[in-house]
């Protein structure tokens, strides 16, 4: 059998109308879900579907309906083995191929060429910096375990890593799961990377609140709360990333004269709230009805001015609205500039293949395995259920056999270059090659 | 999009904002290198030192920062560094200036877009640097503009740690001023009442209430050793103890004295901070410190503190100001002593009147004023009192104490602002009068002392009456200093108390008198010392056993001796006691006198008792001086003597006058009894002459009386006077008590007396006092 070539391998449940799946020979990634069932069974179902190989590396759960996830996991669980590591998340939707927004998603990935670690921290509040280092520890962890291995492969067991030495994984990617209804994402990001430095792209997004409109995490055993939890994997085959928003600016820049992270005070030295309200030429209602305003700034996203682009961020946060100030997850620099952004249902569907065909171009010919997508939330409401229906599609369409799975959610995560990672109102797509 | 320019504007507003709020030092390097990273959308970038050591530094995995590669771009030797996950990337490093110089470093990727996807969208506002990574010259300005932010805000905020130190400082300064602005106001209110001699005690509580204040502490206390008892600790002065425990703690043993007792022992400031150690002071208290306090160098005692707050330290600066108070409460006991001193050495303690120094001395500068301004001179009043010590002796030192202070305080009032008194002896006084025109002026002054003192003194409930001798001395001579007028002064009153006159303005002869006086004193111990006192016998006889007419006296008729002293003076022959006895009595030598001459007597009767027949041994009477009779021993001594002598007691007569039983009467009956209950008889002299009172017959117990010699004089002419007498015999007879006529010299006197029934007789009719050979010959020769 060609190792390289897409071979579609009967499921060894030989079920193929409930899931996707491919496998190489043998590297595998495999995706399941379950809808309307009990919590167990659902977890349990999921991931039956999603174990298409041996030697499972990483299990990644996406939880969106109302379900107990203590339940959920214990189905992973019983099937899956105590000792694979496992990651997982609350969602308000799940991305899958079978467009069900609602169920349980499970993916895994495995056989050789895999090294994962995983981490957590908890609380996240009030110490967002020191969770994001926390987590990324499993990072260092990672690479001391891969340098580890090519070191004993290389000169036996009592021989120790040569940083100098290729590496057998020189691949690595490490996927972070933060807690939406958390402040202060940028310092969970800061946190990160002021461990693993720019050594490793960080990937991931935050955690939305399930129909149970609480968010909650995944790791081990164990189901958290106000948590972090990360998955840093080594591969022999590269990683690809790509993100799209869709958004562009519009008009001339605003000075942001007061902020503190990502509570904006004034604009040009006003009101904040008013003074962006005016530059869109808002509605009066906006102006006095919080839910009207809501609805309004949802598709009209303010862009941090960045190198080369914008950072888009989700202004449309009701949190100070009886102050006046703009609200959003993200920082937003005091002294900075910042554009109003603009877009349609067109430009964000264009984004939505665009992110997976980037994210597929970035494996440098290397055919996928899989695809972890993970979309802002707010996208969701601008597109509604008939536009998400047609981003997924396009998704899908540009994975090819590949299966995809992802999850919407709160803010997302994507640092590939330079120090800055996070995002709003964006979609974030990891290719696995 | 804004022209580059104010986008480097842009980035360096948002750097310095996020710079500004950094707290610390430490965090404002990590900040910069983060902001950095961010403004230029780098990989990395870093802080240096001057020395090349990274300070902060972002990109680099943990513990994988390439510090030698950072250095080499600081120095400019390198521009592009490797960093895992990005590649080699390039690198631009500018200076930072100001008081932490160092470098800013950054580092970027190169090739690519920074946001995949962005160029589709934005190319139009792409710079070729996103490209290939370069830094433009607008980054390059962006990056200098940065590390001189970072310098100026390294500045601002050391410049404000500084103004917050020195604001610190200021504060720290201003409390401290004020402290001591508060501890100056205390000292100085403590000096103010050591200067204006405030009573003791009001001063060390200042100060005990000053060093609680201004440490804050709870409680506050100065203890002493108790001078009459130095293993004991007295609280002298306490304030924040309650009023009922410093009661209970205000004695104790040095060994409970807790801290206080370890400053005391040790001579040095003491820390407690053992609360078992100081449960006697306050219960609840949790460290105590002690100071030593010194009198003239010696440790005397020690001021303690105490707080009951958990955690309280004695620092430095505490401790110097618990010393500071302790030196004070120095200052304060030394002075209060060194004024003790100087009072007590020019002031009589019990009394208050000016000492014999502080007399002398103002005596010297008033004569030298009236010499020299040819004024009348200053006169001296030496004031003696009479029969202090009778008082002293029969009531006890205390109202001894309080007569003197009466006798003080009466002076006083006699005298002038002007004059001075003076205790100079027991119950001796000088008086300096000032502006007395003459003699006549200062006897005025003198009659006034005189009568003022004869008025009662009242004494614990009862009178006391006393008298005294004045002498008067006018400095009159230029050449005399105050010791010689003084001594003029006690030479006229030791004439005026001989000549029982009262007062007595000095004469140069009192002088002499005084001198030969001091003679007669001199030569008197001398005579005790050569045995120059001799004892002459008078024979006592039974009235009845003498032959009808005739006055010759047999042994037989000699029932007893009477014992009288002379002085065989070695210039001036023998000397009757009149020419001696009252000087004796003076100089305090008529005890030793009056023993040897009952140790004599004593020792002759008994002799010659050895040699009569046992049942009619002879008595042998004594004269017993008043200030004999007063010795309270003296029954013991007479006892002695009469073992000694081997004389049987009721041999021994020991004779006194009236006058003897009328002072310290109680301590008298007590002496009489004691030597009666030896069987040692008592007899009265010259009775009926003196302070006679039926009433001391019954009360004083006798044996004796002896009907005086001016009664037997007139007996044989004067019938009031021989009825006078055989009143008296029979009042004797009455009373059980023996009478013994004295100076019989006529056979009618002698026949009028056994007339009256008087038993027994002394005199010249039957013989002179008889030396002691006359008295063998007369007892042994004729059969006695």
């Amino acid at each position: 059998m060609d190792m390289t070539a897409d071979t579609r391998i009967a499921s060894p449940a030989g079920d193929e109308a409930d899931s996707e799946y491919r496998a190489i020979a043998r590297r595998w990634f495999g995706a399941g879900s379950a809808r309307s069932l009990p919590a167990h069974e659902a977890g349990a179902q999921a991931t039956r579907q999603a174990l298409r190989g041996a030697d499972p590396a990483l299990l990644v759960v996406f939880c969106s309906e109302p379900l107990d996830p203590a339940g959920v996991l214990a189905g992973v669980r019983g099937v899956a083995g105590e000792q694979v590591p496992l990651i997982g998340c609350s969602t308000e939707a799940v991305i899958t191929a079978q467009d069900e927004a609602q169920g349980v998603s499970v993916v895994a990935l495995g056989g050789p060429g895999f090294t994962v670690r995983t981490a957590f921290a908890q609380p996240v509040s009030h110490r967002q910096r020191a969770a994001g280092a926390r987590v990324a520890t499993c990072a260092l962890d990672l690479m001391a375990a891969v340098g580890a291995a090519d070191a004993a492969a290389a000169g036996g067991a009592t021989a120790g890593p040569d940083p100098s030495a290729p590496s057998s994984q020189p691949h690595q990617v490490l996927v972070m799961l933060t807690d939406g209804l958390a402040p202060d994402h940028e310092e969970v990001l800061a946190g990160a990377y002021g461990v693993v430095g720019a050594s490793v792209p960080l990937i991931g997004g935050s955690a939305s609140p399930s129909a149970r409109r609480r968010t909650f995490h995944m790791h081990g055993q164990d189901v958290l709360e106000d948590a972090v939890v990360g998955a840093a994997i080594a591969s022999e085959a590269p990683f690809g990333v790509g993100l799209r928003h869709g958004w562009h600016r519009v008009g001339e820049p605003m000075s942001v004269t007061h902020s503190v992270n990502g509570d904006v005070l004034t604009l040009d030295d006003r009101p904040a709230l008013r003074t962006y309200l005016e530059r869109l030429d808002a509605p009066p209602e906006a102006y006095t009805d919080p839910e009207v305003f809501k609805k309004f700034a949802n598709i009209r996203p303010l862009g941090v001015d960045r190198r080369g682009g914008a950072d888009v961020r989700d202004v449309s946060s009701t949190k100070y609205y009886r102050q006046g100030w703009l609200s959003c997850n993200g920082e937003v620099p005091e002294g900075g500039l910042v554009w109003l952004m603009a877009g349609d249902e067109r430009s964000v569907l264009a984004a939505a293949g665009d992110a997976v065909k980037d994210a597929r171009d970035d494996l440098d010919g290397v055919p996928p395995l899989g695809f972890l997508a993970f979309d802002c939330a707010s996208r969701r409401k601008l597109l509604k259920e008939s536009g998400t229906r047609e981003e997924i599609r396009l998704m899908v369409g540009q994975a090819g056999e590949a299966p995809l799975v992802g999850m919407y959610t709160w803010g997302e995560i994507a640092r590939t270059r330079g120090i800055h990672g996070y995002h709003n109102q964006t979609l974030v797509v990891l290719a696995i090659g | 999009m804004p022209p580059t320019p104010a986008l480097t504007a842009q980035r360096l507003a948002e750097f310095l904002a996020a710079l500004s709020g950094v707290p610390d030092g430490r965090s404002l390097a990590r900040v910069a290198a983060e902001r950095a990273a961010r403004a230029l959308a780098a990989e990395v970038a870093a802080v240096l030192a001057a020395d090349g050591t990274v300070t902060a530094s972002v990109g680099f995995p943990l513990g994988r920062v390439p510090a030698t590669r950072l250095a080499e771009v600081a120095e400019g030797t390198r521009d592009e560094v490797p960093v895992p996950g990005a590649g080699v990337c390039p690198a631009v490093s500018v200076p930072i200036g100001g008081e932490s110089p160092g470098h800013l470093l950054v580092a970027r990727s190169s090739g690519g877009s920074m946001m995949p996807g962005w160029s589709i969208l934005d190319e139009s506002t792409m710079d070729a640097s996103i490209v290939d990574g370069r830094f433009t010259v607008d980054e390059l300005s962006l990056v200098r503009g940065m590390a001189r932010v970072l310098e100026l805000t390294q500045h601002t905020r050391l410049t404000l740690q500084a103004e917050r130190r020195q604001a610190e400082e200021n504060t720290r300064l201003l409390r401290s001023l004020q402290v001591r602005q508060r501890l100056l106001e205390q000292i100085s209110a403590v000096q103010r009442a050591i200067t204006r001699r405030a009573p003791l005690p009001r001063i060390l509580d200042t100060i005990t209430a000053g060093a609680r204040e201004l440490l804050g502490d709870d409680v506050a206390g100065l203890r002493f050793r108790d001078p009459d008892d130095p293993g004991m600790l007295l609280l002298v002065s306490s304030t924040g103890i309650p009023e009922e425990k410093a009661k209970r703690v205000w004695r104790l043993p040095i060994e409970a004295g807790g801290p206080a007792a370890s400053a005391i022992e040790r001579d040095e400031l003491v820390v407690c901070d053992n609360p078992a150690e100081l449960v006697p002071f306050a219960s609840s208290l949790r460290t105590a410190m002690a100071a030593p306090v010194h009198e003239n160098g010696a440790v005397v005692g020690s001021l303690v503190v105490g707080s009951y707050q958990l955690g309280r330290r004695y620092h430095a600066g505490d401790r110097e100001l618990l010393a500071l108070f302790a030196e004070q409460v120095s200052l304060a006991v030394t002075d209060a002593k060194t004024r003790e001193a100087i009072v007590a050495a020019y002031h009589d303690s019990l009394t208050g009147l000016a000492s014999r120094a502080l007399f002398l001395d103002r005596l010297e500068h008033r004569l030298a004023e009236a010499r020299a301004a040819g004024a009348p001179a200053p006169a001296v009043l030496f004031v003696d009192l009479d029969r202090f010590k009778t008082v002293n002796d029969s009531l006890g030192h205390a109202a001894g104490d309080l007569l003197l202070v009466g006798v003080a305080g009466r002076l006083r009032d006699c005298l002038g602002p002007d004059d001075t008194a003076a205790r100079v002896g027991g119950d001796e006084f000088t008086v300096l009068l000032t502006g007395v025109a003459g003699p006549d002026a200062a006897r005025t002054v003198a009659s006034r002392i005189l009568d003022s003192l004869r008025a009662a003194f009242p004494i614990h409930g009862g009178e006391v009456f006393i008298d005294a001798s004045i002498g008067v001395a006018l400095g009159t001579d230029p050449g005399q200093d105050a010791e010689a007028v003084v001594r003029d002064a006690d030479v006229a009153m030791y004439h005026a108390k001989q000549r029982r006159t009262r007062c007595e303005l000095f004469q140069p002869a009192m002088h002499d008198t005084f001198v030969r006086r001091l003679a007669v004193e001199a030569n008197l111990r001398r005579a005790i010392e050569r045995g120059e006192f001799v004892l002459r016998y008078q024979p006592i006889v039974a009235l009845n056993s003498v032959a009808a007419g005739g006055n010759a006296v047999t042994g037989d008729a000699v029932v007893g001796l009477e014992a009288l002293l002379r002085w065989q003076h070695p210039q001036r022959g023998l000397l009757e006691p009149a020419e001696f006895v009252p000087i004796a009595e003076d100089a305090g030598l008529i005890v030793p006198i009056d023993r040897w001459v009952m140790e004599e007597a004593c020792h002759r009767a008994a002799g010659w008792n050895a040699r009569r027949p046992a049942d009619r041994p002879l008595t042998i009477t004594v004269n017993v001086s008043a200030r004999c009779l007063q010795q309270p021993g003296m029954p013991g001594v007479v006892a002695r003597v009469l073992g000694e002598s081997g004389l049987p007691p009721q041999c021994l007569v020991l004779e006194m006058t009236e006058s003897l039983l009328v002072h310290d009467t109680e301590a008298t009956v007590q002496r009489l009894t004691a030597l009666r209950a030896q069987r040692i008889r008592v007899a009265i002299d010259d009775f009926g002459t003196g302070y006679s009172s039926l009433a001391y017959l019954r009360r004083f117990p006798m044996d004796i009386i002896k009907l005086a010699k001016s009664f037997v004089d007139d007996i044989a002419v004067d019938p009031q006077a021989s009825a006078v007498a055989r009143a008296i015999v029979q009042l004797g007879h009455l009373l059980h008590l023996t009478t013994i006529a004295e100076g019989i010299e006529a056979a009618e006197q002698l026949d009028r007396l056994l007339e009256s029934g008087c038993e027994l007789g002394q005199g010249y009719y039957f013989a002179k006092p008889l030396d002691p050979e006359e008295v063998e010959a007369l007892l042994f020769s004729t059969g006695g």
